[in-house]
């Protein structure tokens, strides 16, 4: 049911995006909430295994260098936690990996799958869903 | 007198100690009662809401000295 589910799909590199987009994911998911999360265009690559890549793809405002000089949770640290307390599954863009020929295995472990657009409305159809 | 599970989050910000409480909540039976010790005024808010949306019980929530109290009984 509506109730239960939300989406969400991730398309800006701005650190403060992609961090109020975690906090969501991770109360949400603790109250029994299923989260979908599509990561594509400009935030996938914030999710890069190869630590260069992913902080060359971030934009950090002052907020969100405030958040990293305060030692707080970073976003990946809260999207595995949204996936600890619950149901939640992360979808990479397949036109991203695709236009840079990267595989799962490229990305953080927290991916679950590569998925196109036309995957990912089939899913968030007649759902609640929010854009970062 | 009730046995008290302290999650020390001073220092922590938003959503840090809720992160720690839910962590607790999840290991722990139905009936424990934790008491989650933040400097940040902005949890001592969010929890209560957190917890009544999750259905346990806000059994205290208080400041001394700068630092937020709040009190939860988890119910399920």
């Amino acid at each position: 049911m509506a109730e239960d589910m939300m989406n969400l799909m991730l398309i800006s590199g701005e650190y403060s995006r992609l961090h109020a987009a975690a906090m969501l994911s991770a109360v949400a998911s603790s109250y029994g909430k299923t989260v979908n999360i599509f990561v594509s265009m400009e935030a996938l690559p914030t999710f890069h295994k190869d630590p260069q890549i992913a902080e060359a793809s971030l934009i950090k405002g002052p907020v969100a260098k405030k958040i990293e000089e305060t030692g707080g949770q970073g976003f990946i640290e809260l999207f595995q936690q949204a996936k600890d307390f619950g149901e939640v599954t992360i979808y990479a863009c397949g036109l991203v990996m695709d236009v840079y020929h990267w595989t799962l295995a490229d990305l953080n472990p927290i991916f679950d799958d590569v998925m196109g657009v036309a995957g990912f409305l089939t899913k968030a159809e007649g759902q609640p869903t929010f854009t970062f | 007198m009730e046995d008290v599970k302290v999650i020390d989050a001073r220092g922590s910000f938003c959503p840090g100690p809720l992160m720690e409480l839910i962590k607790g909540i999840r290991q722990e039976p139905v009936g424990t009662t934790f008491e989650v010790w933040s400097s940040d005024a902005g949890s001592a808010k969010d929890i209560p809401e957190w917890v009544a949306r999750a259905g346990h019980e806000l059994v205290k929530n208080s400041e001394d000295d700068g630092i937020f109290k709040v009190q939860v009984k988890k119910l399920r």
